[in-house]
């Protein structure tokens, strides 16, 4: 167990360290950052204060969480007021190092300059890419990493010139935003004024008059919100949004996971143990912050949190760990909290660091909201969270029996196997509530869709483990192998089928990426830990047989 | 007996059967992958000995059930769970047997009763009346096979006509080339520079109406092709250009294979028979500025700024009106798709020539020469040159540069078919026909038809989707897109329709994503839609009798669930 702690400890440190920067923001006074984190941006389908556009925008370009030294806020603020200092900084991220050969750059180089890019002949590759797109063809993981980097490069571009949406066109909330850049729709006077007061703001930024510039930025939103009041999402919205961002209470949410892990780790099987219940209301703390964490996004989406690959992970997490203690509350267990809070924070992790996109964002027409989607991708999701759980019981099933503690596995084995039952009723409602989703949407409750196929396969697979168990085929032993193998199946449903195979389902996952490093070490470190078990029971053979 | 029988609905048996299936899916999804829906669904999941691994799965859960009766109250949730996934696999058996699965295409305005079948067929119809006659193909569930040789006969005037498909290819790429030929058909290669772009080539041909020229940012670039010599001096000097001509009238009849030539000043406001046709020809008014007002058609102005035409046909096919312009074209082209009259009608002025757009880049061919015409962007100034293939021209208003590579007169275009992969996707059959010592070859891509002239008797063959008339008709009232905020995402798509009944009953509709309508055992669900070049709707439509079985099946099992867990033992874990 603390070999795991120790590996996750590492990864964290090396996730931890941010990019430097080469460009010194200088700081922003307190009036002017609060002035500019609430000012309302249009930006990807949705009015979002300046806080999460920064954010959304530096994660584009870097393709890293934290850049600098600065917050976002600032960083972002300074590209739109110097753009000439930042014109030969390498902040465009081209993290395919094929691509990153074909552009001339070093092989190493993760990042490179606007001017760099500028200076290549990516741009000529568009026009074949994007026709291909328009007729439908699949593009080549290089055509894809273009793309991506072409839309890196319009964003800093609109930086640089001061496009930004910022302005509301009609009372409508939906209608599209005017740029900064082309106000032309507006009367002469509001057009001089909002022009004015966001060009003084830049110059006395510029000219390090600090005062002015909070001032100026108050006067551009007073008279933006004066045209249309109705289009601009009322101040609570826009103030939890930017406290939301602010506390990232999902972070926090896997650091006090991972802490009550590492406390339970030392108070396993031990019920009365003071440890333990310290380790408890770290639980508590860390469990009200994701909850909260996802109502906050539930309200400002509005919709229910399951909308791309990010939410679906936190909301698997959370699965984890009310499955994890529900079951050590009655079963009175002393194991499973211990793998919920461990694979929960895990997960929690990953979705924080893996390229994935957390922006809150709007919802594709097939998934628009409506009561079936919700139910269906909730409790399909659910069900992975209940299987995580299963495979975190496993786990530790196959370490006791590693380590000799025969106590141990009676009880994890019983957990184990009603946990699984769970993740297959689970599975299976969320199987037959797609089908009557599908039926409403596709016209067929079934079509054998990559997707669909393969949660099949993950229920068939965990459905044959429980009816080989019934039969008395395998031990607990072999339920907790089969877990840890049907865990493989699931990640291919979860993950895989997205990026590898074809289907309707794919707005789910986005375009084929390479075979993540992680997914590889992941499965050498699963396949030494079954061959460990493997030479365990061979060994115990060999000892009983005379 | 009772042995086989325990042994059919044991656990061993279930667990073997549940691996079994779930492994033949997993490689169905992988071959899938590389080889398409059609094919996976043809090898894999409709296939016969999937159906059996299925029904004996039925046969599985059923003794499974029965080997425990008399049921006693703790079986109640066990035996409901299994009772209801037989119910599921019987309706989706039910499903691949009798289900009927289509799509509906229809413009906005039109009405549609027959749905296209996801299968292919080739049809041939004969001389108009003819008996068709349709085939269907499957070969898009073997992609990978190329050379499918397939022959099929139909009865031409008592004589047999022989069919042959020889080539398939599931992914079709269309690789033109040009080369110099015998007749008249003015084709120039461009080549096209702008900054930061790569340099683009393109063919133009002048009497093709979709290839004589493109929009290419700002630009119009154009084949601009002169039929008099004279003409040219004229476009080059607009100002020299009669004022008061009223042009002539051509009328081309395509069947009787006449063209009559009217000149408009003499004939204006008469009515002719036109000789050697059934046709009464009676010239209306001429416009030379037209313009609708809220009165009717009008003239702006006395100078021929849009030059216009109005007439009837009178014959046997009943009397229309026709309004013809000089500058536009395509335009009766393009509304008069429902003609009963089929003729085609070209009003030519001289004095209104097709005058050059703005921010032209273009090539104007005469009977004897070539000339190279730029306009600028506002198009008050133009400026010709003399063309020499080959050499670089910067254009004096746009910025941009080109250059004419080849010049052909008389270009000859030919088209290679050449297979792109076995992805289906742009499927295309080569389709050879014989009838004694005539032969005639034609590629034909998905949902195309080729007209074919044999013995002085037109034939049609078709490659397109298999069809099924549906019990009721459909019109598309109205198609509308929702859009994010901005984004061109769309948030949703719906389309009112009006469905009609055999026995003239009318229901008014509105379909959207996820709100389907289901009429008649017909389901119709919003799927997609085009755009381009006319606003349709494409619904779904399913009749699948399996589906209340499978909904039937669904709640028995969510029912047995809970049942299960409310009988389940208190301590003890697992019901025995």
């Amino acid at each position: 167990m603390k070999r795991w702690i120790c590996v996750v400890a590492f990864g964290l440190a090396v996730l931890w360290a941010g990019r430097a920067a080469g460009v010194e923001v200088p700081p922003l006074s307190h009036q002017t950052l609060l002035a500019l984190r609430h000012l309302p941006v249009q930006y990807n389908g949705r009015v979002k204060p300046f806080e999460s556009f920064a954010r959304e925008v530096l994660d584009l370009l870097t393709d890293s969480r934290a850049y600098g030294k600065a917050d976002s806020v600032s960083t972002v603020f300074h590209m739109i007021a110097f753009p000439e200092q930042w014109e030969e900084e390498p902040i465009l991220s081209v993290p395919y190092r094929p691509l990153r050969e074909e552009l001339g750059f070093a092989p190493d180089q993760h990042h490179i300059s606007f001017q760099a890019l500028f200076g290549t002949h990516f741009m000529t590759r568009l026009p074949a890419i994007v026709a291909k797109q328009d007729a439908g063809e699949k593009l080549t993981i290089l055509e894809n990493e273009i793309m991506d980097l072409y839309s890196r490069f319009v964003m800093v571009n609109a930086l640089f010139s001061g496009d930004l949406r910022l302005v509301p066109s009609g009372p409508d909330p939906r209608s599209i935003w005017l740029p900064l850049t082309h106000l032309g729709p507006l009367p002469e006077k509001d057009r001089k004024k909002i022009q004015s007061s966001w060009q003084n703001a830049l110059s006395a930024y510029r000219e390090g008059r600090m005062e002015e510039v909070g001032n100026s930025l108050e006067a551009f939103q007073k008279t933006v919100s004066a045209l249309h009041p109705s289009a601009i999402p009322p101040p609570w919205r826009l103030r939890l949004e930017v406290r939301y961002q602010h506390l990232q209470p999902l972070r926090l949410a896997w650091i006090l996971y991972g802490v009550a892990a590492f406390m339970l780790a030392f108070s396993l099987g031990k019920k009365q143990s003071p440890l333990r219940r310290v380790a408890l209301f770290v639980i508590a703390a860390g469990f009200l912050l994701h909850t909260g964490g996802i109502i906050v996004r539930m309200i400002l989406a509005g919709r229910p949190p399951v909308s791309n690959f990010y939410e679906s992970m936190v909301w698997l997490a959370w699965i984890t760990v009310v499955l994890g203690l529900l079951f050590e509350w009655r079963q009175a267990s002393a194991h499973v909290g211990f793998a919920a809070v461990l694979f929960s924070g895990i997960t929690l992790l990953l979705s924080e660091h893996l390229p994935l996109d957390p922006a809150i964002q709007p919802i594709v027409a097939v998934l628009r909201s409506n009561m079936w989607l919700s139910i269906h991708v909730l409790t399909i999701v659910a069900s992975y969270g209940a299987l995580t759980l299963a495979t975190g019981v496993a786990h530790l099933y196959a370490g006791a029996f590693l380590a000799g503690r025969e106590g141990a596995l009676t009880e994890l084995g019983n957990v184990l196997y009603r946990v699984i039952q769970v993740g297959v009723i689970l599975l299976a409602a969320g199987i037959m509530l797609g089908a009557v989703w599908a039926n409403a949407s596709w016209g067929r409750y079934w079509g054998w869709d990559p997707k669909e196929t393969w949660a099949l396969i993950t229920l068939l697979w965990f459905l044959a483990l429980l009816h080989a168990q019934k039969a008395g085929w395998m031990g607990k032993r072999g339920l907790a192998i089969g877990t840890i193998l049907g865990f493989f199946l699931m990640l291919m449903t979860y993950y895989g089928v997205s990026f590898y195979l074809v289907g309707l389902h794919s707005y789910a996952g986005g375009h084929a990426k390479p075979l993540p490093p992680l997914l590889i070490g992941y499965a050498a470190a699963e396949s030494c830990f079954l061959l460990a078990i493997w030479t365990r029971i061979a060994l115990q053979k060999i000892i009983k047989s005379p | 007996m009772k042995r086989i029988f325990l042994f059919l609905g044991s656990l061993p048996m279930a667990v073997a059967t549940l691996i079994a299936i779930g492994t033949a899916l997993a490689f169905g999804t992988i071959h899938e992958t590389r080889f398409g829906t059609p094919a996976a669904q043809h090898y894999f999941y409709r296939a016969v000995w999937f159906q059996t691994l299925l029904i004996f799965l039925c046969l599985n859960l059923l003794t499974s059930a029965l080997r425990r009766f008399p049921w006693k109250k703790h079986h109640a949730g066990f035996v409901m769970t299994h009772l209801g996934i037989i119910l599921i696999l019987i309706g989706n058996l039910l499903g691949i047997w009798f289900s009927v699965e289509g799509s509906l295409l229809i413009p906005e305005g039109e009405t549609r009763d027959d749905l296209a079948l996801p299968q292919d067929q080739i049809w041939v119809q004969p001389e108009n009346p003819g008996t068709p006659f349709s085939f269907p193909l499957d070969f898009s569930t073997t992609p990978w096979v190329h050379e499918v040789n397939r022959t099929f006969t139909v009865d031409l005037d008592g004589e047999p006509l022989h069919l042959t498909v020889d080539r398939y290819f599931p992914n079709t790429l269309i690789e033109e080339e040009v080369v110099a030929g015998e007749t008249p058909y003015p084709a120039v290669l461009l080549e096209l520079n702008s900054v930061g772009q790569a340099p683009q080539q393109v063919w133009l041909f002048s009497r093709d109406p979709e290839r004589f020229g493109f929009r290419w940012g700002e630009a119009h670039v154009l084949l601009i092709e002169l039929t008099r010599e004279e003409d040219l001096a004229l476009l080059e000097h607009p100002e020299e250009r009669p004022k008061e001509e009223r042009g002539i009238l051509r009328l081309e009849f395509p069947e009787l294979q006449a063209v009559r030539t009217i000149p408009v000043e003499a004939f204006l406001g008469k009515t002719v028979p036109l000789e050697g046709t059934p046709y009464t020809l009676s010239l209306k008014e001429y416009f030379p500025d037209f313009v609708i007002t809220d009165t009717g058609p009008a003239s702006r102005s006395d100078s021929p700024q849009n030059p216009a035409l109005s007439f009837t046909l009178e014959g046997p096919e009943g009397k229309e009106a026709f309004l013809a312009f000089a500058l536009h074209p395509e335009f009766e082209e393009r509304h008069g798709l429902s003609r009963k009259i089929h003729v085609h009608a070209v009003y030519e002025m001289g004095g209104a020539l097709p005058s050059l757009p703005p921010a032209l880049i273009g090539v104007v061919r005469t009977p004897e020469a070539w000339r190279v015409a730029m306009t600028s962007e506002a198009g008050g100034e133009q400026r010709f040159l003399p063309l020499a293939p080959g050499e670089t021209i910067e254009h004096p208003w746009l910025g941009v540069s080109f250059r004419v590579l080849e010049v052909l007169p008389n270009a000859r275009r030919m088209e290679h078919y050449r297979v792109k992969d076995n992805e289906v996707k742009q499927q295309a059959i080569h389709v050879i026909l014989e009838q004694g010592d005539r032969r005639e070859e034609k590629w034909l891509l998905q949902g195309e038809a080729a007209h074919l002239e044999w013995d002085g008797k037109m034939v049609v063959v078709a490659y397109q989707s298999a069809t099924q008339p549906l019990p009721f008709s459909v019109k598309l009232l109205d198609f509308r897109k929702i859009e994010y905020p901005g984004t061109s995402v769309p948030s949703g798509f719906e389309s009112d329709i009006e469905v009609r009944d055999a026995g003239g009953r009318r229901l008014l509709r509105t379909i959207s994503m996820n709100r389907p309508f289901t009429h008649r055992g017909y389901t119709m669900f919003q799927s997609s839609y085009i755009e381009e070049p006319v606003e349709a709707t494409i619904l779904a439509v399913r009749n699948d009798p399996g589906t209340p079985v499978v909904y039937a099946g669904f709640s028995i099992v969510i029912s047995g669930v809970i049942v299960m867990f409310y009988f389940r033992p208190r301590k003890g874990g697992k019901v025995k």
